[in-house]
């Protein structure tokens, strides 16, 4: 009896103990790399997540800003070669083959084979620049395409409708919504502002039947008078006052301010925008983006994947899928496309019965959602992101610079040719 | 400190792969990629126009602005301060404010349309104002610091010696000729070389202010560095433009010190 009884007592601290440890939820590091209002909102969605289940929890960690080659994938390069890496990553799309052609990410076939709502067909069109050869290392996180934004209430007194369709539509509005700055040069409104960056240049040239590198990836084709079309356009309305452009990191920013401002009557932005856009004072719409006459309008998506780290442990690993599965949930996907303007990523969630009304008493966001059929992979280069940068460069040398845009683009042609035959 | 200086060089002789962290030995391959890139000799000739383009503003305002606030005259403590006041303030932040002040329709323009009949340029978009706008942002924000090195310079003179020459019957331009600078050249040299070693430096104005552009406009050794090891992963590269940067930094503080001989004077 009284062994039983001290045996009991001998049982207690492991009775309270068991489900202690099976409480002590297994923590998984997760570094983002947006700020502002995104941050808070990914703040969030994590604590959500955190409170939804008690087996994992994620510690969102903000490693800088995601770009290409920018903060985070050096510290990502950094936590590497220390041997101590996060366990998820949101991973700018153009650099997830370049970190998985090295072996750094898990491959996630197996796993979105046996999921409930992260199997391939589950995807709207964005499973875009998240392979490499053949295997896919990214679930989309956020996406995004290049939008059309323009400011009603001057369209409307200028006499215009619409918003421009094609370039050459848009190139004959902006002198009418330019209004000359009569008090000093600040008061100058601009009728059109472009991002000078190589984003917006992959869907002018894609979109006038070019294209950025040859099927096999060895080879630059961008140099062509197709793609120079589109900076030619920029150029002649800068030259006649009729557009302007931001330059340097914070461009975007910029840009998006100046719009918010009335600096300018349209800007070419992200659908990413729409969060800091809707800090405007007047009537703005959105709208798919520019094309050419009589050729189909081709974008490129942009954003970020949500990559698990190859080197960390399968409970890790688990953990980690957890999370993902979680977050391109329906009703989070659009929770987190309501919020910010990027794209819900699943199918599901446009049949969500609060995403539905939402769209309908918001069309500005259904313009994104609608724009995604116009939209394509760029090349899956381990080495893309770099030809980006060059690419880059030889933008701000023909519109800041005033470079001759195709001699340019050829000269940028041959740099990326020998980037791409480098070992 | 000194462990990574070691490992830079064996780096610069290497193809480094930092994401599969594996490397092999290619010789001088990288310094013959950089001999044969333009960009890297556009970045050697923008890390020299800035170091010119800085330090010698730098060094004559410091040394106009310490002669004026040694004259004791009536608030110059607020004159310090206001003229101090940019080295405190983070070199990032005032350089997003003077993204803003160079724009097309920014504060520079708006100053300079009062003095000269000129049009608004955007500076930082324009191939011929961006290193400028680099070097206004640079001279701005160190200013203070090198008028305080030169004020304590100034304030180091012994009155004893200005007022025999003064007594001899020098005037104020002959003193300070004379005496006055002849006795602040040590103080001088020092900023000399700290300032040209700092411009060789500027880093944080770039990448906030225009990410080495437009295009290739405001590339310099240590911005082109970056790009090479972070932005395209060329981690051996990268490596072999530090050492040339180290080489040439050496070098170009020997030469100072070196012709120093024949303008500091240690005692008069």
């Amino acid at each position: 009896m009284v062994g039983a009884v001290l045996s009991l007592l001998l049982l207690v601290p492991l009775v309270l103990a068991a489900p202690a440890a099976a409480q002590a939820p297994l923590e998984i590091s997760f570094w983002y790399g947006v700020g502002g209002q995104l941050e808070k909102v990914i703040q969030s969605q994590a604590e959500k997540f955190n409170h939804a289940q008690p087996a994992v929890k994620v510690v969102p960690f903000y490693a800088g800003a995601y770009g290409a080659g920018g903060p985070m994938q050096q510290k990502l390069l950094a936590s590497m070669a220390a041997g101590s890496v996060p366990d998820v990553v949101q991973l700018e799309i153009h650099a997830t083959c370049t970190f998985a052609s090295k072996g750094a990410l898990l491959s996630l076939d197996e796993l979105m084979a046996k999921s409930r709502h992260d199997r391939k067909e589950d995807f709207l069109q964005v499973l875009t620049n998240t392979a490499c050869d053949g295997k896919t290392y990214g679930i989309p996180f956020n996406r995004s395409v290049p939008i059309l934004y323009w400011n009603r209430d001057r369209f409307q007194k200028a006499g215009l409708n619409g918003p421009p369709k094609t370039w050459a539509e848009l190139a004959a509005m902006a002198p009418k919504l330019t209004q000359d700055g009569a008090g000093g040069p600040g008061a100058k409104v601009f009728g059109f502002m472009p991002i000078n960056q190589w984003w917006f240049f992959q869907a002018m040239t894609w979109s006038n039947g070019g294209d950025m590198l040859s099927p096999d990836m060895k080879k630059a084709v961008f140099a062509t008078e197709a793609a120079a079309a589109g900076l030619q356009t920029w150029v002649s309305l800068i030259d006649r006052g009729y557009a302007q452009v931001r330059t340097g990191p914070t461009e975007f920013l910029q840009t998006i301010q100046d719009f918010v401002n009335e600096k300018t009557a349209m800007y070419w932005g992200s659908a990413a925008d729409m969060g800091a856009v809707s800090a405007a004072k007047f009537e703005w719409r959105a709208a798919l983006s520019p094309g050419f006459e009589g050729k189909p309008l081709v974008v490129p998506q942009g954003g970020a994947n949500a990559a698990i780290m190859a080197n960390i442990s399968p409970e890790r690993q688990k953990a980690a899928w957890e999370f993902i599965q979680w977050w391109t949930s329906p009703a989070e996907a659009a929770y987190w496309s309501r919020e910010t303007g990027y794209v819900p990523v699943v199918k599901k969630a446009l049949d969500d019965p609060d995403f539905k009304a939402f769209l309908k008493a918001n069309p500005n966001h259904a313009v994104p959602i609608e724009e995604l059929q116009y939209s394509r992979a760029a090349p899956p280069s381990p080495k893309y992101f770099q030809v980006l940068q060059l690419v880059q460069r030889a933008q701000q040398n023909v519109v800041s610079n005033k470079a001759p845009a195709f001699e340019t683009l050829k000269s940028t042609a041959q740099q990326v040719d020998a980037l791409l035959a480098a070992p | 400190m000194v462990g990574p200086v070691l490992l830079d060089v064996p780096l610069s002789f290497m193809h480094y792969d930092m994401i599969a962290a594996t490397g092999r030995w290619v010789g001088l391959d990288n310094y013959r990629a950089l001999a044969a890139d333009p960009i890297f000799w556009q970045a050697v000739a923008h890390t020299l126009e800035l170091a010119v383009g800085t330090a010698a503003p730098l060094l004559t305002l410091a040394v106009f602005f310490a002669l004026v606030l040694n004259r004791r005259v009536r608030g110059c403590g607020v004159y310090g301060t206001i003229l101090f006041a940019p080295y405190v303030i983070p070199l990032v932040a005032s350089s997003i404010a003077w993204i803003w002040m160079l724009s097309s329709n920014g504060f520079v323009n708006e100053v300079l349309g009062l003095v000269l009949p000129v049009h608004g340029v955007a500076w930082l978009d324009s191939s011929a104002w961006a290193l400028p706008g680099i070097m206004l942002v640079t001279i701005w924000q160190f200013v203070g610091y090198y008028t305080v090195l030169v004020l304590s310079g100034l304030q180091g003179i012994p009155h004893e010696i200005e007022e025999a020459a003064r007594i001899d019957g020098a005037g104020e331009l002959r003193l300070a000729w004379s005496v006055t600078l002849p006795l602040l050249s040590p103080t001088l040299l020092f900023c000399l070389v700290v300032s040209v070693i700092a411009s060789f430096r500027v880093f944080d104005q770039i990448y906030v202010m225009t990410g080495g552009g437009p295009g290739t406009a405001t590339m310099t050794l240590v911005f082109y560095l970056y790009q090479q090891g972070f932005a395209f992963l060329n981690t051996g590269s990268g490596a072999s433009v530090s050492v040339i940067l180290l080489a040439g930094l050496m070098g170009v503080t020997w030469l100072q010190l070196h012709m120093a001989r024949r303008w500091v004077t240690y005692q008069l």
